[in-house]
């Protein structure tokens, strides 16, 4: 699997909103880029940034075809600057929201405590846009199997249960110019590895053989995430 | 807690005379005794030790959690996992199984897998004694050293409990009644005597004390009764609770029993079993009897015997656990040595997930110690779904940790959730809670 630690912060010419300096202190193994990949609608077109609806989150594979994640556009403007760290103590900063309003977040969309994921066939990992009985409150992730809660205005911080660190985030870029969406790489303790480990047989059934592993490029399809998935969970 | 004989494993020459010391006569071992001078005195055969060795005897949910975890807090560990049983079964879901929501491959799994992607050893073996002095483990294919032992050999029954004491007649309600709380053959008959059942009352039963999995009878009265109905069976659920109520979810069971069984599922409260009758299939409870045409009789539980036989059971303990540091898990006054999983003497929940998340604190607290530093307790997590129906499969759950009261030195339930409204989310949730462990252990 190719792993790559981060290179350069300033690659893309349209730059990443939100570099604070707080950056530098961060641990440099917990900022990777991959491809840059552009999240498109099921017919095939950009989306719109501007278009998405607040708390309808959408599913997209990122960095690898097999590897799901969640869009969010959340309520209202997600400020960045949050203090993180993976289970095996690398700290970084979460860079809040981008887009409109500085709204928009994306998360791996793979528990970091037992990897339970959303596959075609069920999501017991989901945003809950109203209040949830595990959470005891809306806007959260949870993770239904173990009863995990994730703050997605929080870096996907773990607010309750087993979970030992935060959602993956999936490090966005925005085209002000054209409103299109990039996915550039992750920031946070990657579980990529021991996914694919760990889900063998299914992701050659969700996939085919030789599929999942293999690096996102050019653009990856984004779907709303009840569209995407049979059974959905929510807890 | 009473004060224990310790001993480090006796010499085993003159093995018959060294043992009145303890004064613990059933703690003779007798197989030890008599191989002596076979494998009893040569290493066993297993790949070097690459580091600092820790032994984890029992290949349950507890021990295997250990094993993965140890490796993964300090790769320089070389762990050995041994386990007497060849292949992996699990007792968390043999319920659903009873019943046909998954097969048998859903339980059963590799001790090779878990080991090969663990990163540790699995030793296919018996144990038969430790020596704390010279710290080894001798098995019936020779000894491992070890410079951390964790013991994890989960429960025993306790038939005396339920008043039989002859040993034929224990053995004839092991055979034909078994518990079916110890995976393996015991759930394979009850799964056959479930496929063939042609009519009558089936009873089960539910000890006193903190059985292993709590919810866990209760549950498979639900599973049978359901199998009833389904298959238009002429068939009764007794379920006999030695408890004054259902002891954890009652509302939940409560409300099936009676909207979804009535009529085919018969719960007893206060009714603990003083006598069995095996040829006329009868027990008997303080003011009746029962009959019944088949049965899986769940008696008393206690710590592995194994436990007994090392001298670190507590027996005044009336589940004869382990005699360790409530908080450290180590045996106390030895802390190389640890006892985890439904041998504890904590009065938590017997299950997999508190084994689970127990053992992952207690590998960081190994590897804390190995490098001369210690570390605060931490609470086990217990999430436990039951299936209380299978057309849909629809559960209810918990979720609890734990909180240590240092006044009186006890532990009581802190942040607990039921959720004891059934739904087909909850149920599809019982499975995914129990792959994500098997993941866990196993990949």
């Amino acid at each position: 699997m190719k792993r790559r630690d981060f290179v350069r912060i300033c690659t893309s010419a349209l730059g990443l909103v939100a570099v604070t300096p707080a950056l530098l202190a961060e641990d440099s193994r917990a900022r990777r880029l991959y491809q840059r990949v552009k999240l498109v609608d099921g017919g095939g077109a950009p989306l719109k940034a501007s278009a998405l609806k607040p708390q309808a989150p959408q599913l997209f594979h990122y960095p690898y075809a097999g590897t799901p994640c969640f869009l969010v556009r959340l309520n209202g403007s997600i400020a960045g600057d949050v203090p993180l760290k993976t289970a095996d103590d690398r700290r970084y900063v979460w860079t809040g929201g981008i887009g409109p309003g500085h709204s928009i977040v994306a998360f791996s969309a793979i528990c970091p405590h037992q990897l339970s994921y959303s596959s075609k066939h069920q999501s017991f990992i989901n945003y809950q846009a109203t209040p949830s009985p595990v959470a005891h409150r809306a806007d959260v992730i949870t993770c239904c199997a173990h009863y995990s809660v994730f703050d997605p205005g929080q870096g996907g911080k773990v607010l309750d249960g087993p979970a030992p660190q935060p959602l993956t985030t999936i490090l966005l870029e925005h085209d002000t110019g054209t409103d299109e969406l990039y996915a550039i790489g992750t920031l946070g303790g990657e579980l990529f590895e021991d996914f694919f480990n760990a889900y063998r047989t299914e992701l050659i059934e969700e996939f085919g053989r030789g599929v999942s592993h293999q690096e996102a490029t050019g653009t990856t399809m984004t779907l709303p995430v009840e569209k995407y998935a049979a059974q959905i969970f929510k807890c | 807690m009473s004060k224990l004989t310790r001993r480090g494993f006796m010499k085993v020459t003159g093995a018959a005379a060294a043992v009145a010391v303890s004064g613990v006569a059933a703690s003779i071992p007798v197989a030890a005794a008599t191989k002596a001078g076979t494998m009893f005195g040569r290493r066993a055969e297993l790949p070097k030790a690459r580091g600092p060795r820790v032994v984890v005897v029992g290949g349950g949910w507890s021990g295997l959690t250990i094993a993965k975890y140890l490796k993964k807090e300090d790769s320089k560990f070389d762990v050995v996992l041994i386990e007497r049983r060849a292949t992996f079964m699990s007792c968390p879901i043999s319920n659903l199984w009873l019943a046909g929501v998954v097969n048998l491959e859903f339980l059963e799994r590799s001790y090779l897998d878990a080991a090969r992607f663990g990163g540790y050893t699995f030793f296919n073996a018996t144990v038969m004694d430790v020596d704390r002095t010279s710290r080894k483990v001798h098995t019936e294919q020779g000894y491992v050293d070890y410079d951390y032992l964790v013991l994890a050999p989960g429960i025993d029954y306790n038939y005396a409990a339920i008043g039989v004491k002859d040993p034929d007649e224990e053995y004839q309600l092991r055979t034909l009644y078994p518990g079916g709380f110890i995976p393996g053959s015991e759930h394979l008959s009850i799964k056959n005597k479930l496929d063939s059942f042609e009519g009558g009352v089936f009873l089960l039963t539910v000890p006193a004390g903190n059985y292993r999995c709590l919810p866990g009878p209760y549950e498979r009265a639900c599973m049978v009764a359901s199998i009833f109905k389904k298959n238009k069976i002429n068939g009764k659920v007794v379920l006999l609770d030695a408890n004054p109520d259902i002891t954890i979810k009652k509302d939940g069971f409560h409300a099936a029993f009676d909207q979804l069984y009535k009529g085919i599922l018969e719960y007893h409260r206060d009714s603990a079993i003083e006598s069995v009758d095996v040829a006329k299939r009868e027990v008997k409870t303080k003011f009746d009897t029962f009959k019944f045409d088949d049965a899986a009789i769940y008696p008393r539980v206690r710590a592995s015997k194994l436990l007994e036989r090392l001298g670190l059971a507590d027996m005044k303990n009336p589940q004869m656990e382990a005699h360790i540091d409530v908080l450290k898990y180590n045996v106390v006054g030895d802390k190389r040595v640890y006892v985890t999983g439904d041998s504890r003497p904590m009065p938590f929940s017997k299950s997999g997930n508190t084994a689970n998340s127990e053992g992952r604190f207690v590998a960081k607290l190994i590897a804390a110690r190995a490098h001369g530093k210690e570390i605060d307790w931490e609470s086990p997590h217990t999430i436990c779904y039951s299936a209380v129906s299978t057309d849909p499969l629809q559960s209810i759950s918990v979720d609890a940790y734990y909180k240590y009261n240092p006044k009186d030195q006890s532990f009581g339930f802190d942040r607990a959730q039921l959720f004891e409204k059934w739904d087909p989310a909850r149920g599809q949730a019982n499975l995914e809670w129990a792959r994500g462990l098997y993941r866990d252990m196993f990949t």
